[in-house]
């Protein structure tokens, strides 16, 4: 194991590889410091220019954009009150604070130093992980990850949708589309309609640019300006000019390591809530900083400009990616909507999502987890280099980055299959993406559906034929059916939770009285 | 179109979808449609319950949630679709790099009244077009319909 950990750190050591670190998260710092455009939306735009990359350098490139973009996205909240990224919200509350009291070099600190040791302790915990999760993925049957991959697109379904059918009809349509084309099993066309370029089905690149980049600019496009007040971002562009004593980004840098305690209970808890497929990171950000402000010894000064404020969702979020990786990587199974576009590029590296990337590709796994590590400290350093330039750069109107991003997507995806016909399933996806949101379906349970609906037939077929009834009593599939079963079951428990908590209420009330 | 009547239509396009599927899936071979029609029934049974949500009080919070009516979608969102199957539709026209060149130089003149910067991104992303993705990834631009039809004329 040592053995392969050392290759995959090796791995990184080429300069292409480090080409792909520095480009990716030279990516992730523009792309995470322009509010609109999150990690999936940049991620979605690198799929295309996967195809003919070896694994290793896909991956890296990958995994450095996704996280140059964290550090950056807490910029605009520090300086300007605008999160750059979803996940940086939480950091407004006390990043935006400290900069209206004259501390914004400090904040900024403190921000990239909490993002670069929380990446850290998620990395340390992944390299820890990674050895211990071969074992256990031998533990398996296909009827165990049938359950496993149907149960990954209902957690991230929930996640995102307005209601409980719309989550699993997300994912369900995510299902349905990835059977369009050659059938593994009995080699047939299957829903092709006798078009060529569907012969080989939808192209991943083109879902996944049509669900989150294009549906992204369509909202994109009707907005103006994202500050609305001129003069803020000429005094974030302007706060290296004057640093006191107290203010400078050193002074964040120590504010950061006096609370270690901190760092450590917020990239934990971080990476914790990362494995668990589902969690966002924005729910990540706001849990860590509500059990920071809730174990603090002085809760009452969170939301005032105060570095636990800023520490605490700053160290969850890198590390988040960290935990997000293992399921991945292990099983197969996104942790996250970005996660799901990761596995994407996988599949289009040639890598079979499931247990089998753990075995045939630990070293390059490795190379990716080293990677975390690396563009949590280099977007950190890059991302305080370039913070006045990113936050000039706000004003530039979104509605200037929407056609350069409907060329590419097209221009992409046509380069993906080499066939426009996946510019206009780009279109199609983009639309129906949209709608999605729109009416609170979930995008991302159909990408997840789409990526893993070659698993579910795989196993769904071993299953039936190998394990037959006997599948019935795995101890695995059973839990994962439980768990799916209570996921279906708690809202319809809603009204008998309530009707609990009222009666235990007005027996507290009469105990009283 | 209100929010609640554009669910409906959702709805009913989902089951029509959900329907088609499984009716096109049982023309294949047994081995071949287990799966695809195992996902389509479910689809097709659990778009049936989310639709009983528009008439049945009950099941609505399960099935459309209990938020509040969802804003309508708004113009200049219908405007950027356009503005995306303008570009598609030219670039099968009239071909990769003149819809390209055209589509950029529109947009920014249009949108924003920025011709010159229109000016310098359409050929920017026309050089782009042709040399990343013509030449380097030799991709086969199309040439368009109407440019290859011109073209027979001569």
């Amino acid at each position: 194991m040592i053995d392969a950990m050392l290759s995959g750190g090796a791995l990184l050591l080429s300069l292409e590889s480090i080409l792909m670190i520095l480009v990716g998260t030279l990516a992730g710092i523009l792309v995470g410091a322009t509010p609109g455009l999150g990690g999936v939306v940049l991620l979605s735009m690198l799929l295309p220019f996967l195809y003919g990359m070896s694994v290793k350098s896909g991956l890296i490139l990958m995994l450095a954009a996704e996280g140059g973009i964290y550090f950056s996205g807490s910029i605009t909240s520090i300086l300007l009150n605008t999160p750059g990224t979803p996940e940086a919200a939480a950091t407004v509350f006390d990043g935006y604070e400290m900069t209206k009291q004259g501390r914004p070099a400090r904040a900024l600190g403190i921000s990239a130093t909490a993002t670069t040791l929380g990446g850290w302790v998620g990395f340390v915990l992944l390299l820890a992980v990674i050895p211990a999760m071969i074992p256990l993925i031998e533990l398996f049957q296909p009827s165990d990850y049938l359950m496993l991959a149907i149960l990954a697109i209902m957690l991230i379904g929930q996640l995102r949708a307005g209601s409980l059918t719309k989550g699993i009809l997300s994912g369900l349509l995510g299902l349905m589309v990835s059977y369009v084309g050659f059938d593994p099993i009995t080699g047939i066309q299957r829903f092709s309609f006798n078009i060529l370029s569907l012969y080989n089905g939808f192209n991943i690149a083109a879902v996944a640019l049509g669900l989150f980049a294009m549906a992204e600019m369509f909202r994109l496009y009707g907005q103006h300006s994202i500050v609305t007040d001129n003069g803020a971002v000429e005094n974030a562009a302007s706060f290296f000019a004057k640093l006191p004593p107290g203010a400078r980004v050193i002074d964040g840098v120590y504010d950061v390591f006096r609370h270690w305690k901190l760092v450590l209970q917020s990239g934990l808890l971080g990476t914790f809530l990362g494995a668990l497929p589902g969690v966002g990171g924005t729910a990540a950000t706001f849990l860590s900083y509500g059990i920071a402000k809730r174990t603090s010894r002085h809760p009452d000064r969170f939301g005032t400009g105060i570095p636990e404020g800023i520490i605490a969702p700053e160290a969850a979020v890198m590390a988040k990616e960290s935990g997000s990786l293992i399921p991945t990587v292990a099983l197969g199974v996104p942790g996250s909507a970005g996660m799901a576009v990761v596995l994407s590029g996988l599949t289009i590296l040639g890598v079979a999502p499931g247990p089998t990337m753990l075995s045939e590709h630990l070293n390059e796994i490795f190379a990716g987890a080293f990677t975390i590590g690396i563009a949590s400290l280099l977007g950190s350093v890059l991302g305080l280099l370039m913070a006045p330039v990113l936050a000039r750069a706000l004003r530039v109107p979104p509605y200037i980055i929407v056609p350069f991003i409907f060329a590419l997507c097209f221009l992409g995806a046509a380069a993906s299959a080499y066939s426009f016909t996946m510019a206009v399933v780009v279109l199609g996806f983009g639309v129906v993406g949209f709608a999605m949101r729109h009416y609170h379906y979930s995008p991302a349970a159909t990408m997840i559906g789409f990526v893993l609906g070659p698993v579910v037939e795989k196993n769904l077929y071993l299953a039936i034929n190998l394990q037959g009834m006997s599948a019935l009593t795995r101890p695995l599939t059973d839990f994962f059916t439980l768990v799916m079963l209570l996921m279906i079951a708690w809202p319809a428990l809603k009204p008998g939770r309530r009707w609990l908590k009222t009666r235990r209420e007005a027996s507290l009330k009469s105990r009283l009285e | 179109m209100d929010s609640r009547r554009a669910e409906f239509v959702i709805d009913l396009v989902w089951l029509a979808f959900a329907g088609g599927y499984c009716a096109v899936a049982l023309g294949y071979p047994p081995d071949g449609r287990m799966v695809p029609l195992t996902i389509g029934l479910v689809a097709l049974a659990l778009g049936l319950v989310h639709f009983g949500g528009n008439f049945i009080a009950v099941l609505r919070p399960f099935t459309h949630g209990d938020r509040d009516a969802t804003a309508p979608i708004e113009r200049s969102e219908i405007v950027a679709a356009l503005w995306a199957a303008g570009l598609l539709a030219g670039i099968f026209l009239i071909g990769a790099l003149a819809a390209i060149f055209l589509f950029f130089l529109f947009y920014f003149g249009l949108r924003g009244r920025r011709w010159l910067l229109g000016l310098v991104s359409a050929v920017v992303m026309t050089l782009v077009t042709w040399g990343l993705f013509g030449q380097l990834i030799a991709l086969d631009l199309p040439v368009g319909i109407l440019t290859r039809w011109v073209l027979n004329l001569f």
